[in-house]
């Protein structure tokens, strides 16, 4: 993710832009961990005891949840001090078409691994004398990654199909040959 | 030492290491994908992979993706890492005056540099670790791993320190899943027999790193220039030795730092950066911020002496120095490696191997850096909407490749879009990593010194004074981000501020 900084520099990575959200962000994120330090909460004392309260194994659960809890309602309080600063929409510092984008791709991914787990099938063959084995892991790669970079890069789809075959045929035959790790999709 | 190092020399083993190193440059080199998501998504490459073999490979992608940053920190104004930004600020100063391979030269001379001053303080000193470490007791281990997570927040978060730990705590309920190490006892497995086994950590990391990158980055429409020529890649010896006291301060910082769990690359790169300017002569400190190479210097070799530093509470403790190093810790453990103060009596030899790994992969580094710029700057006209997408498969390998198990797979799709929201709600990731991998050792450790403290006072308790002095640690970190969160929040009420974070 690209994100611009106040002297109009730019970063890259993973890191890039945490801190403060906008208040009403916060006091959703606050909402959803007091909800979530409750349940865990209750979940570790409904946990059975087989020696001591001292090794019980919902104790650390516990104490981790109740802290989550009280650093949950500290956001929460922070985000409703704040909550003025923000006259803008919740959403006005973000691109929603660019996250309704990339709900489509986690949609369409969630597809793409379903497929290698219900419509798994494994093929043995043998070729220049190396043994090696179709599954479903790549169709299912082939077609999923010529979608996406025909969607996200607009190329020819001759050219985006030849990509996607030539890069799943080449992590085929490298993991299965010189890393000897199983693919996904098989039995 | 010299048995490490000449098993390190064996051609199979420095092949790999300069397949690492070469596959990390590029990659850190590549806008968007980080150190992290390279050593998390090579975890499950190296699990087909002998011992050796793993860590040279991966102590190689983790130098070669230190410095690859450097490159299109300097070239397109946009590194790769938080910890290449000081870089980008002087170095593409440098390229917009022509002197783009001078800078990107001088950065691989101070990279070279750093990681050789991280290595020697890291031989030097975790022997003084490990002979102190070994009177770490449960206490101990358990309050390490709370500094580790809470720390890890703290530098992750910046203004929010709050952020941070609720990432790491997070992180610490994650890891919680599973047949619990006592008594196993199934907790949160809802039945589900899959996740008797608990939630493979691998797979987290892939999603966190690799798959939330994937899904924050391909939807985005904006994308770099690419520069039509970087220049001759000078490496500037005789400019390096004006600077070497800057080197060696900086090497040192970066090496401390490094040292300090959660600190990352990023705080050892900018405090060098901030301390060489302080430090500075008049006439250098006046060029700070318009293309200074003393202030490159500072940057690159500080980040690269990281890597040495962050080796030390891994292998001494087994408190990962970063999340990259966390990645690796993954790595040594799935080859069985448990790292820690046992670790010269459980693996006699392997320290010395790591030594000399390191050794090697600075070396190359050094030489395959000079090779890779030009095929870099090629890679720069690759467009995102085809590199991004080729990344999935790796992370489904990767997430599927340590236990062979599907459901893995799905654990990384949902720690992606998990990584999606956090980077919207604006928490940092890299505490949730250091929370999966270091709550078992805390709730173990915590347990069983509660079963050892049966019958003693709280006198006992506070007698134990390593144990006192990590809690102590603890509350000073607890008060000093409450002091840095009201500081922020009281230049927030000034007249004319802008919000922070917006």
């Amino acid at each position: 993710m690209s994100q611009a900084n106040e002297d109009g520099l730019k970063f890259e990575g993973e890191e890039a832009g945490s801190g403060f959200a906008s208040p009403t962000l916060d006091l959703i994120a606050s909402v959803f961990l007091i909800a979530l330090s409750l349940l865990v909460m209750a979940a570790s004392v409904a946990l059975p005891v087989p020696g001591e309260i001292r090794t019980a194994p919902g104790l650390l659960p516990f104490i981790v949840s109740a802290s989550l809890l009280v650093m949950a309602l500290g956001l929460g309080a922070s985000a409703w001090v704040r909550r003025s600063e923000h006259a803008a929409g919740v959403f006005a510092e973000r691109d929603l078409s660019a996250d309704f984008r990339s709900l489509l791709l986690a949609g369409a991914i969630a597809v793409y691994i379903a497929a290698m787990q219900f419509l798994a099938f494994q093929e043995n063959f043998s070729l220049l004398g190396l043994n090696l084995r179709l599954s479903a892991f790549e169709p299912a790669t082939i077609i999923t990654l010529a979608l996406i970079i025909h969607l996200s890069w607009r190329g020819p789809i001759w050219v985006t199909t030849t990509i996607s075959f030539a890069w799943t045929i080449l992590l085929s035959v490298v993991f299965q040959i010189v890393f000897r790790i199983p693919l996904p999709g098989t039995f | 030492m010299i048995d490490g190092l000449l098993l390190a020399l064996t051609p199979a083993l420095l092949a790999m290491t300069l397949a690492g190193v070469c596959l990390g440059i590029i990659w850190g080199a590549l806008p968007g994908l980080s150190t992290t998501m390279a050593m998390g998504l090579l975890i499950g490459l190296s699990a087909g992979m002998s011992q050796d073999v793993a860590i040279s490979f991966m102590l190689g992608v983790y130098t070669g993706s230190v410095f690859g940053g450097a490159i299109s920190a300097v070239l397109i104004n946009i590194p790769g890492t938080p910890d290449a930004v000081p870089t980008m600020i002087e170095g593409h100063q440098l390229a917009q005056r022509g002197e783009g391979g001078q800078a990107l030269g001088m950065s691989i001379a101070a990279s070279f540099v750093g990681g050789g001053i991280g290595i020697i303080l890291l031989v030097t000193f975790i022997p003084l670790i490990l002979s102190f470490a070994l009177n770490f007791k449960s206490w101990e281990m358990f309050w390490l791993a709370v500094i580790g997570i809470m720390v890890a927040g703290t530098m992750a978060a910046g203004s929010i320190p709050l952020k941070g730990w609720i990432a790491g705590w997070l992180g610490m309920l994650v890891a919680f899943v599973g047949l619990d190490s006592i008594h196993a006892v199934p907790r949160f497995t809802f039945g589900t027999f899959a996740l008797f086994d608990g939630i493979s950590y691998v797979a987290v990391l892939i999603g966190l790193f690799g798959f939330a990158e994937i899904l924050r980055t391909l939807p985005a429409r904006d994308m770099p220039t690419i520069p039509s020529r970087v220049g001759r890649v000078i490496p500037p010896l005789k400019l390096l030795g004006r600077y070497m006291p800057a080197a060696a301060r900086s090497g040192i910082l970066g090496t401390f730092i490094g040292a300090i769990p959660g600190a990352g690359a990023n705080v050892a790169s900018f405090l060098a950066y901030d301390i060489g300017r302080r430090r500075a002569k008049p006439e250098e400190r006046d060029k700070w911020g318009k293309g200074s190479y003393q202030a490159l210097v500072c940057a690159e070799t500080a980040n690269n002496a990281n890597i040495g530093g962050s080796m030390l509470p891994t292998l001494a403790l087994g408190i990962p120095g970063n999340a990259a190093a966390a990645a690796l810790l993954a790595a040594l453990t799935l080859k069985n490696v448990v790292v820690g103060p046992t670790i010269e009596v459980d693996h006699p030899g392997l320290i010395y191997f790591i030594y000399a790994a390191l050794i090697v992969a600075n070396v190359m580094m050094y030489l395959a850096a000079f090779a890779l710029i030009g095929p870099c700057v090629k890679l720069f006209s690759l467009p995102r909407g085809i590199l991004m997408p080729l990344i999935l498969p790796v992370c489904v390998i990767g997430a599927y490749a340590v236990k062979l198990s599907i459901f893995d797979v799905w654990i990384m799709f949902a720690a992606g879009l998990v990584g999606w929201l956090f980077s919207i709600f604006k928490f940092p990731v890299a505490p949730v990593v250091l929370g999966v991998i270091l709550a078992p050792l805390a709730d173990e450790n915590f347990r069983r010194s509660l079963l050892l403290f049966e019958g003693k006072g709280v006198g006992f308790v506070l007698s134990q004074w390593i144990g006192t002095f990590l809690m102590l640690a603890v509350l000073f970190v607890l008060i000093e981000g409450a002091i840095r969160v009201a500081a922020n929040a009281r230049a927030r009420r000034q007249p004319g501020s802008e919000p922070a974070g917006t």
